[in-house]
């Protein structure tokens, strides 16, 4: 079952995949098509992860809207 | 306080608003409303909205300050913030939609990006402002310098000193005590929706006209007798109801003296108890026989709390001035927590006097936009303040009281008015009663 999350700022489809051998969660963006899945360890780390780890999270600059020369988004985020 | 004797603008002012008449032109002066918003909107406390309009963590509604446009958000700690919708960057509107849940707002012009709290979070593409650092550097969104909240209605002040919230209001927070007494939970919600209803008028207008009890068996005699309501009959000469001065500006309609005399729970609102009974018993469950039933005699309060709310027994507007005659009334069915068969029967009442095709806002509104073309008039230049001046007397409180169709609460309306216009800085206390 696909749920949709949305406020005025972005229109998320949520929805459990259970393809795999667990079930995981899978986000689809709907303004751009872009997916991801979250399996259920990732999914309880962000229930864990600090409010500055969030924060940082919701910076543009560190993901989607990256300046091209500072290479590919870090994995570990630069609050 | 200061007063500015060499003002000029003060001195007009004084001129012009008189203890027994004001003059036609402080509803149409372009320059008095500008002095208006900072004296008074940009400077007082102003009802913003609800605290039960943002009930869950990161919700937030739009609302206004004036034709400031804010939000009012609850961050995720349960803190009240009111922000003013304008991105830092190059101004635009950060909020679209009148209300949503978000922790976080992206303006739609260069994505950046703010917490419900006004931190600014980040913004595309950052090495532009030379990397992440520059974050500190850069503004939040704005925010008011002080949000209180008194029962839930929650006020901001832009003027960072003043009086408190409590201070600003004075007698009139016991109305709003009265109000929620109404509530077996003690608490008023505002979700039955909004009604927006521009009319082309000034907003003094309408702050005159909510505890002018002379109008009502005039321009509301359709409704009170389609409706059987007996209220019409209360606004007389004979009616032991009064208008009083609260101080501060604020002012009512006391119609409690005529539903003790009536004597009948909920007779106020027309409704017998055979119609919501489970509210009646949730009521005297809460309070015990005798203080419910005293409660529910009493009634609502009929109370213009200055210079924006206004509660009239069984809903609620909130004024907005647009421009010196544009005013938008903000209208609500007032709901009471833990009554929903009382709460039903309130839509009802109110979709009938103040919904889309409501008679009561009809009304009123027909009487603003005559009253803003008839003072464009040139003569007579003034309107008079004079009824009921002879018959004002003092309350056991030391309030100012007139009968209920005097215009004892217009006259104190306008001496807090000069009072706030005549102050240099923002921030003016309330006045004494006199």
């Amino acid at each position: 079952m696909e749920d949709v999350v949305a406020n005025e700022f972005a229109t998320v489809a949520v929805s459990v995949d259970d393809r795999g051998n667990s079930t995981r969660l899978r986000l689809e963006d709907l303004r751009t098509g872009t997916v991801r899945y979250l399996d259920a360890l990732e999914l309880e780390s962000i229930v864990w992860a600090p409010e500055a780890w969030m924060r940082a999270l919701l910076d543009p600059s560190q993901h989607r809207w990256r300046d091209a020369d500072r290479g590919p988004a870090q994995e570990s985020l630069d609050p | 306080m200061t007063t500015t004797d060499v003002d000029p603008e003060a001195a007009r002012l004084r001129a012009l608003v008189l203890p027994d008449r004001v003059h036609g032109s402080v509803y149409t002066d372009a320059e008095i409303y500008a002095r208006e918003l900072e004296r008074i909107w940009y400077s007082t406390w102003v009802y913003v909205g609800h605290a039960s309009e943002v009930p869950e963590p990161n919700d937030y509604v739009r609302k206004t300050i004036g034709p400031q446009q804010v939000v009012m958000t609850r961050d995720k700690t349960g803190a009240i913030h009111v922000l003013h919708n304008r991105c830092s960057h190059r101004g635009n509107l950060v909020c679209d939609a009148d209300r949503g849940n978000a922790g976080s707002f992206r303006c739609p012009y260069h994505g950046w990006t703010f917490a419900n709290t006004g931190d600014l979070l980040g913004f595309p593409f950052n090495q532009g402002y030379g990397g992440s650092a520059a974050r500190a550097q850069l503004p939040g969104l704005g925010a008011a310098p002080r949000v209180e909240s008194y029962r839930g209605f929650v006020f901001a002040s832009l003027a960072a000193d003043g009086p408190t919230l409590i201070e600003h209001l004075g007698a009139a927070a016991e109305r709003l005590d009265r109000l929620c007494r109404l509530s077996p939970e003690g608490e008023v919600e505002l979700t039955a929706g909004w009604v927006k209803h521009e009319v082309t008028a000034n907003w003094k207008m309408l702050v005159e006209n909510e505890t002018d009890g002379y109008h009502p068996q005039f321009v509301h005699s359709s409704i009170f007798s389609i409706s059987g309501s007996g209220i019409g009959a209360l606004y007389s000469d004979k009616s032991t109801a009064v208008t009083r001065a609260l101080g501060g500006g604020h002012t009512e309609n006391d119609l409690s003296p005529e539903f003790r005399r009536l004597g009948v729970p909920m007779g106020w609102a027309g409704t017998p108890e055979s119609k919501i009974p489970d509210y009646v018993a949730a009521m005297r469950a809460s309070y015990g026989s005798d203080t419910a039933d005293e409660i529910m005699i009493n009634g609502s309060p009929h109370v213009m709390i200055f210079p924006n709310l206004f509660v009239a027994e069984i809903q609620l507007f909130q004024i907005q001035p647009l421009a010196v005659d544009r005013t938008v009334q903000h209208v609500t069915a007032i709901q009471f927590k833990g009554a929903p068969d009382l709460n039903r029967r309130l839509v009802t009442q109110c979709v009938g006097s103040v919904g889309p095709a409501g008679m009561l806002l009809a009304d009123d509104a027909e009487m603003y936009e005559r009253n803003q073309r008839g003072v464009a008039q040139r003569q007579p230049e003034w309107l008079d303040l004079t009824r009921g001046l002879h018959r004002e007397r003092l309350d056991d409180d030391g309030h100012t009281i007139g009968t209920a169709t005097d215009e004892t609460s217009m006259r104190a309306m306008w001496r807090h008015y000069l009072e706030l216009m005549e102050t240099e800085r923002s921030g003016a206390r309330p006045s004494e009663e006199p």
